[in-house]
């Protein structure tokens, strides 16, 4: 169940809280489950000075990665565009992370360039059984250089093993009409640094990986897009690379109805394998209220080398149909099958029903 | 005879290949969908209001003072067309997208010096250029002193209606075009509070947050176009995924948790079926190959993930200081960790050794 409130300029609210329970007849885990995924409230200044966002939610600023937490986050903004920020709180524990932290507290300083972009420096502290987890400083920008150029970069050094944590970067370019657009990346990350400093593997050295490439989005015609991505990468100490041709046709201009087809290869050190997938979103009826569509999409996967007794070949298929009686309700339904490195096959039905409410302002 | 004939029909057989391909990819357009020649009465010297009359004095909401066939034919008094003339000159997706503007926008041509002068090109920039260009950008509002500001304190709802319903993507900034999902977190980082202006937090949470239900890709299983981190099948690929980009995988996931899924799943390691994963050779009394040691410098984060948390005792019984395994750190080694106080250093360092 979610919904969220935005009463302009003051206060935005919003919740996403979900319930589950497993039955054992179908191999589920025979548990139930309620969890909060964002409980949150932002309350804002009406002239922009400051706004403070309290409850659970994605803290992410500046070099300070993505994190769940249970806290505060408040930001003011001086006239000379200098922006102020604190955070801090709990980071939830939940079903994905595995390790629980005690605490995390931080604060970002940044200075804006007007439409040019922002320029800023982070500092964040996590601890984890009464210690210090991690502790790292970093930098970031991005700049408006041109209208058809994009700068963005940020980096995070890591102070209890002092070291650099994490570099990214970006360059994308596009043409005026937007047909052409192209990007340069690099991304380099510690493994070990990101890591809790309380895990013995920290202990020894930073092999660190690299991956640096580039994309390339044409609008080859007014339906068709094509994707290409090629990129060098680095783990365990080899060099390699991964790449994909990547397109997609619409079929009519609103883009209602689509195709989608994808090779892609990978190979750097054990990751040695070449994906075709293929996918498509086919609007079998549509009036002014109803819709219904049909959404196959496949999958097959060659590993270079899988162990004995994987097989060769890893298929995976599911389709789709929707249908939507109106604005608010939206049925859905699918069947999926896959034989992977794990099972020799399987058979998933999935099934999801909604309601939307909305109350308009205007 | 016949190869004129083969020819002849491998030519019509091609026009027409072509032309359904043409259709189908969209470059044949329907002769009817051109864009208002807002140009050529621009060039004729023709002011806008005498068009659009009324508009300079509208207000948030109301009519969009767009002409009807009498105004037309006001100036155009032998019509080629008995039908309404909006019927084909001007896209229809043009009007529509002016009605969502009034939806979706908090605007007012009254407020708005220039149109009370009939002075629209100091906005509509493009459209002394080319026809299809109408609505002006954003860029073009921060050229007033007074949105630069809003734009700076994030004030985006002076002018937009519910962003985060609307469901439009910026043109002028960020813009979300290319492998937007690779690099929407480095765009994020230096102005979070900009996304914010957009996109709820659910949305940020649908990927980043540590207590969701399913994966997007799970989730939303009727949006197969859709890009997502974990895009659906990525299972078969979750192992080699790790191996390319173990430190993509700890930003959000902490090494315990291969552990966990294994064990649950029946397929962690050591089980009574399949044995000991590792080779021989791989572990043993000094002076024995010990491949694990320069295997685990290569990728800690794959030796963590069967071996963290109370695994890495097995570590700590062979590498603790006096014990048989040798110095596990490299020779650049730092750390700002308490060695008798804090873990990990403590497992080994007993007694302050």
């Amino acid at each position: 169940m979610e919904g969220s409130t935005r009463k302009y300029p003051y206060v935005d609210a919003e919740a996403m809280i979900w319930g589950g329970i497993g039955a054992s007849q179908f191999g589920f885990d025979d548990s139930a489950e309620i969890q909060a995924l964002v409980i949150a409230i932002k309350v804002r200044d009406p002239k922009g000075i400051s706004d403070t966002r309290l409850g659970r939610f994605i803290l992410a600023t500046g070099s300070v990665r993505a994190m769940h937490i249970d806290g505060g986050h408040i930001t003011l903004r001086a006239r000379s565009k200098t922006h102020f920020e604190v955070f801090g709180g709990v980071p939830v524990d939940g079903n994905i992370e595995g390790r629980k932290y005690d605490w995390m507290v931080g604060g970002r300083l940044s200075q804006g360039l007007g439409k040019r972009g922002v320029v800023g420096a982070s500092y964040y502290n996590r601890f984890n059984a009464g210690q210090r987890s991690d502790e790292e400083v970093g930098g970031d920008f991005s700049l408006r250089v041109a209208h058809w150029l994009d700068v963005a970069a940020k980096v995070s050094w890591e102070l209890v093993n002092p070291g650099l944590a994490e570099v990214l970067g970006t360059i994308s370019a596009q043409t005026k009409d937007r047909a052409i657009r192209g990007e340069l990346y690099v991304t380099k990350r510690s493994p070990i640094r990101m890591l809790q400093a309380t895990s013995l593997f920290t202990v020894l050295g930073d092999p660190g990986t690299l991956q640096t490439g580039a994309n390339l989005r044409w609008r080859a015609a007014p339906r068709l897009d094509l994707w290409v991505n090629g990129a060098v990468m680095n783990a365990e100490d080899q060099y390699g690379w991964s790449g994909y041709l990547r397109g997609v046709l619409r079929t009519d201009d609103e883009g209602k109805g689509s195709i989608l087809g994808e090779l892609k290869r990978q190979s750097v050190s054990v990751s040695q394998w070449t994906g075709i997938r293929l996918a498509a979103v086919i609007p079998l009826y549509e009036d002014i209220d109803t819709t219904v569509g049909l959404m196959p999409e496949f999958e097959i996967v060659f590993p270079d080398d899988p162990d004995p007794g994987q097989g060769s070949v890893w298929p995976w298929g599911r389709l789709a149909l929707r249908w939507q009686p109106g604005k608010s309700w939206a049925i859905a339904a699918a069947c999926e099958a896959s034989a992977n490195q794990v099972q020799r096959y399987e058979v998933r039905a999935l099934a999801r029903v909604s309601y939307q409410a909305e109350w308009p302002k205007k | 005879m016949t190869r004129r004939l083969i020819a002849v029909v491998a030519f019509v057989a091609l026009a027409g290949f072509s032309g359904a391909c043409a259709k189908m990819l969209g470059i044949e357009k329907d002769p009817q969908d051109g864009p208002f020649e807002h140009r050529a009465h621009v060039l004729e010297g023709i002011n806008c209001l005498e068009c659009h009359a009324g508009i300079q004095d509208a207000e948030e909401t109301g009519p969009l003072h767009l002409p009807t066939t009498q105004q037309c034919v006001e100036c155009h008094q032998d019509p080629h067309d008995p039908n309404t003339c909006s019927d084909c000159h001007g896209r229809a997706r043009t009007r529509h997208a002016a009605e969502m503007a009034r939806k979706h926008l908090v605007f007012s041509h009254a407020g708005h010096d220039e149109a009370g002068a009939g002075d629209c090109v100091r906005c509509h920039v493009d459209v002394r250029h080319e026809d299809a260009a109408l609505r002006p950008n954003m860029a073009t509002c921060f050229s007033c002193h007074e949105h630069a500001g809003q734009w700076d304190a994030r004030d985006c709802d002076s002018c937009h209606v519910e962003l985060a319903s609307e469901g439009a993507l910026p043109e002028s900034h960020v813009v979300h075009d290319g492998d937007f999902l690779r690099e929407h977190g480095v765009q994020a980082a230096a102005q979070a509070d900009l996304c914010t202006t957009c996109h709820t937090q659910r949305e940020c949470a649908a990927c980043h947050g540590i207590t969701v239900a399913a994966i997007p890709s799970r989730l939303a299983f009727d949006s197969p176009m859709r890009q997502s981190m974990h895009r659906a099948n990525f299972f078969s690929v979750h192992d080699m995924q790790a191996a390319a980009e173990p430190g993509m995988c700890v930003i959000c996931h902490s090494e315990l948790f291969c552990v966990d899924c294994h064990t649950r799943e029946g397929i962690a390691g050591i089980d009574a079926a399949r044995g000991n994963p590792h080779p021989p050779g791989w572990s043993g009394p000094p002076g024995s190959s010990n491949d694990h040691g320069p295997a685990a410098r290569l990728d800690p984060v794959g030796c963590a993930s069967c071996h963290g948390g109370a695994g890495e005792m097995l570590c700590v019984g062979c590498h603790r200081v006096g014990g048989p395994g040798g110095n596990p750190h490299p020779a650049n080694f730092s750390s700002r960790l308490d060695i008798i106080n804090d873990l990990p250093c403590r497992l080994c360092h007993l007694g302050n050794l």
